[in-house]
């Protein structure tokens, strides 16, 4: 069953300098109980993306397209019904998490303040309950229920913001570099942790990632996003067997090989979206690059079984 | 949570013991521009005279011991609160401004009331709506509000609201017709009250109006750019985004996240408002009668009343401590990170 | 290699901050600065040229007493008889004497001590910073009262008690920035390059602190002369014969409903200058301070 199916997404961000284009033309889909993983590069565009999916985008941005979640497109549902969605249906947990928890509220007025906004007429009990069921969920005693933000370390913080995304049972959960700013222990421990929670609440992800080994390991589907574009799709398995868009294949061979101790990079530089390179933005940097690619953006082909991408090499 | 209070206790303990050497940093400032300072402070007071008049006062002043002797001298009268007698009124400084300190902190505080309600309102208006129109003109009013001299402030509105349209008495606490409420805390809004005397109560908020609307305007000006400045880094704060994401309505997500961790900058700047407030309730005070401590410097100055002068600004320093340790307990008590 | 670095490093922190200015000058904040920098001249220019600017002699009785408002008399006269608006203008020269004498000793004096305590830290810096902040912590125009009261009156006088009052300002301001500084990368390169104590000072940390003299007196200055006039006003500032804002509106305040011109005028005047002030300061900051400037993206 396809949870969220977005379709021709467009963001830009008005600034002085001129619009900035951070998402083009994206087609996604994510099924339930699924892990997408989308990759890319910082400046990207794939924390506009997931943010656009609850519309909690800054004022400067405008978005069109449809992304159909719920029962209602989020491109053009009211506030309020967006409202209703947002950390009940639908949750996002952030990459740095030792700033996202108000540090004037003790974790007991974070739960009761989401549970009430959804359920103005819970009465506390109740809802202390829940919280800590979530909170054993994630394994943070709910005997410090009473602390503030600045008493728990990046790793609770962050447990307690996953807490927070799971008290309405969402289906959704988009995790955008959600261990990007923790130690590589701690970060093993919180993938762990929402892959069970994944499995047991039967939510669909969007996993937010630059760190292409937490895709092999956690997600089932990925996409490569480029300037905005989403470069090439598929399930994970097949893209690291066989990528085929050349940033996907830069991509993979700058993890290091351990057989022969060689590291290699994408030379060049990500391309400044104010003023992107016509036709594929990543032409610049393509040891494939043909006189075609510098004219329009390459259309999307489905070269494979289940799989597409968008570029020259690839005519549909 | 008894490990919470524990280090607010901490913390309190902590502050008082740096509240000790600031007091007498301060202490020692004003003994030795009024007293050990080059020249002759009873010379300058009393103008060419030196005969007899300036010579008893010397004495009585004790100008003709050493240095350090007056020094601690003037460090244990202080701390017995006495400051020796006005040359004016013959009555002792502690006892004239034990009379009229209620009178001022009536005025501060209904002006800190004004203060707070105007700036932030110009504050939040400026922040929500960053650089359009509104934002613009309540910049605009702020930095005018702020700059405007008081005494000049307070003579326009008493021209306006007193003399013009008749709504206000220009000065003073009371008009002749009502009699001073009997004594309980010497604020005469709130002793007519206990008092049961409402119609002197209704006097008594009049001839408060003008003196506090003046005072608080301009401080409302200050607050407004704090406010401002502390909303707009809040309102981009990464826990507003957060919540937002979790569905809060807007406004909750407004008033419970963004403005109350706007204020916590606020209220830390909360020793210097007081600084203004205080500087500012000396003009106020002189432009409305108001018999406060302030009028009673500006006497002490017309009159030459040396003793009287330095009576005040020792008492005046002594409540501006003793309000910037409050205001920090209570900073510590708002924001649990303080503590730490 | 290193030095060009740390020459190029700093050349283009200052580089920077020019720029910066100057590209702004559409924006709000650039409107401000340049608006507030051409009240402030508009100013010094009738000070400078007063007796040239002014229509009458400010001291000479012109007319008959109070008239009010006038073709002749743009802003009454007063009850000497005297012009207002020529008092006004010559009027002008008192406030801007006192906050250029004032920043300019208090500049003298908090600087440098500033500079030191900050680069060299330790008990001394310490001690200087509780009693700065004491002072600081302190109404500033009661303790311009007391010193006041003992200095006696007179423009330098006044400028005085003024610089006594802000200098604790510019040592913090000064203070802290040298300590954040020195932190900073170019200068531990710079002594890691064995370069003397005196060099890093004045090649690397002078020019990085310098860039904050123009906002601390731009905040300053604005409550300078506010000070200024309120000494006026009590009686503490200057002799009572010398046209001056504050003593002007003080003299007339009892008259008020005989003649409002008479502190109408000059009150304007001060706050005038001193919201052209704070819009400099409010410009400036808006520029300098990158914390504040808008996310477009995030």
């Amino acid at each position: 069953m396809t949870l969220l199916d977005i379709e021709g997404l467009n963001v830009s961000y008005a600034s002085r300098a001129g619009p900035i284009r951070a998402v083009i033309s994206a087609d996604l889909k994510i099924e339930a109980g699924q892990t997408l993983g989308l990759v890319g590069e910082s400046g990207c565009g794939k924390s506009t993306l997931g943010k656009a999916i609850l519309r909690i985008l800054p004022d400067t941005a405008t978005v069109t397209g449809s992304i159909r979640f719920a029962g209602l497109d989020l491109v053009t549902a009211e506030e309020p019904a967006l409202r209703k969605i947002r950390g009940r249906n639908a949750s996002l947990i952030f990459q740095d998490p030792m700033t996202r928890l108000d540090p004037l509220m003790t974790v007991r007025h974070h739960f009761l303040e989401l549970i009430r906004a959804h359920e103005p007429d819970a009465d506390e009990d109740d809802a202390m309950k829940r919280t800590r069921r979530v909170l054993t969920a994630v394994r943070i005693p709910p005997d410090r229920l009473d602390q503030f933000p600045h008493e728990f370390s990046g790793g609770m913080r962050q447990r307690i913001m996953i807490a927070l995304a799971l008290v309405f049972n969402p289906t959704l959960l988009v995790a955008d570099e959600p261990t990007t700013s923790l130690d590589v222990i701690v970060e093993a421990q919180i993938l762990q942790l929402l892959d069970s929670i994944k499995n047991e609440f039967e939510m669909g992800v969007l996993l937010i990632t630059h760190n292409l080994g937490l895709i092999a390991e956690y997600a089932e589907e990925m996409a490569v996003m480029y300037a905005g574009h989403i470069a090439e799709r598929g399930p994970v398995r097949d893209v690291f067997k066989e990528p085929l868009h050349p940033y996907t294949k830069g991509l993979l061979d700058s993890v290091i090989d351990l057989e022969t101790r060689e590291l290699h990079s994408i030379p060049g530089q990500p391309p400044d979206l104010l003023q992107p390179p016509s036709g594929c933005p990543f032409h610049p940097r393509c040891p494939s690059a043909m006189p075609v690619c510098t004219g329009a953006f390459p259309p999307t082909t489905r070269p494979r079984r289940d799989r597409t991408v968008a570029c020259y090499l690839y005519p549909g | 949570m008894p490990r919470t209070q524990a280090s607010l206790r901490a913390y309190v303990v902590q502050r008082l013991l740096l509240t000790g050497p600031m007091v007498l940093i301060l202490l020692t400032l004003v003994f030795y521009f009024l007293r050990a300072a080059p020249g002759d402070p009873v010379g300058a007071i009393l103008g060419e005279h030196s005969g007899p008049l300036a010579d008893s006062i010397r004495r009585q002043l004790g100008l003709y011991d050493p240095l350090y002797v007056q020094y601690v001298d003037y460090l244990r009268r202080i701390f017995t609160g006495d400051m020796g007698n006005s040359i004016i009124t013959q009555h002792s400084v502690a006892a004239d401004i034990a009379q009229r300190l209620p009178a001022t902190i009536e005025l501060t505080v209904a002006s800190m009331f004004v203060a707070v309600l105007a700036g932030m309102l110009l504050g939040v208006v400026s922040a929500t709506r960053r650089d359009r129109p509104a934002d613009v003109i309540s910049r605009l009013v702020a930095a005018v509000l702020y700059n405007t001299p008081i005494f000049w402030f307070g003579i326009i509105m008493q021209l306006v609201f007193a003399v013009q349209f008749r709504w206000f008495d220009s000065g003073g606490r009371l008009s002749a017709q009502f009699a001073i409420p009997p004594r309980v805390t010497g604020l005469y809004t709130i002793d007519s009250l206990v008092a049961g005397h409402f119609r002197t109560f209704i006097d008594a908020v009049a001839h408060l109006i003008l003196p506090a609307l003046t005072l608080g305007l301009v401080l409302a000006g200050f607050f407004a750019r704090l406010v401002r400045a502390n909303m707009l880094q809040s309102l981009q704060a990464d826990y507003v985004e957060a919540a937002r994401a979790r569905g809060i309505r807007p406004l909750d997500v407004f008033y419970r996240h963004a403005l109350k961790n706007a204020m916590v900058p606020v209220s830390t700047a909360m020793g210097l408002t007081f600084a203004i407030l205080m500087s500012g309730a000396i003009l106020t005070e002189s432009v409305f009668s108001w018999e406060g401590i302030g009028r009673y410097i500006f006497t002490a100055i017309s009159n030459r009343d040396y003793p009287a002068l330095q009576g005040a600004v020792v008492y005046y320093a002594l409540i501006m401590v003793f309000l910037s340790v409050l205001i920090d307990i209570f900073n510590a008590w708002i924001d649990p990170r303080i503590r730490y | 290699m290193a030095t060009v670095t740390v020459g190029f490093l700093r050349r283009s922190m200052m580089g920077r901050a020019v720029r910066v200015f100057l590209g702004e000058s559409k924006s709000l904040a650039g409107v401000l600065v340049w608006g507030g920098i051409a009240i402030v001249l508009f100013f010094v220019f009738i000070a400078v040229f007063a007796p040239w600017v002014a229509p009458f002699d400010p001291n000479a009785t012109v007319e008959t007493t109070a008239l009010p408002p006038s073709s002749t008399h743009w802003f009454g006269t007063n009850r000497l008889g005297q012009d207002i608006l020529s008092r006004v203008i010559w009027g002008a020269r008192i406030p801007l004497t006192v906050v250029a004498l004032s920043a300019a000793i208090a500049l003298a004096v908090g600087a440098p001590v500033g500079l030191l305590s900050g680069f060299y830290g330790g008990a001394l810096d310490r001690f200087l910073v509780l009693v700065m902040d004491s002072i600081y912590a302190f109404p500033g125009l009661l303790l311009a009262i007391v010193v006041a009261a003992v200095i006696g009156p007179g423009v330098v006088n006044v400028s005085l008690v003024i610089a006594f009052v802000y200098a604790p300002t510019y040592f913090r301001v000064i203070r802290n920035h040298v300590a954040s500084v020195k932190e900073q990368l170019f200068v531990e390169a710079a002594e890691a390059l064995a370069l003397s104590r005196t060099t890093v000072l004045s090649r690397y940390i002078l020019p990085s602190v310098a860039q904050s003299i123009p906002v601390i007196f731009s905040v300053s200055a604005a409550d300078a002369i506010l000070t200024q006039a309120g000494l006026s006003f009590l009686g503490l500032g200057l002799p009572v014969d010398i046209p001056d804002w504050g003593l002007e509106v003080s003299r007339y305040a009892g008259l008020i409903r005989e003649m409002w011109w008479g502190v109408f005028f000059p009150g304007l005047m001060i706050i005038i200058l001193t919201t052209a002030l704070a819009f400099i300061s409010e410009g400036l900051n808006d520029i300098l301070n990158p914390l504040l400037r808008r996310r477009e993206t995030r």
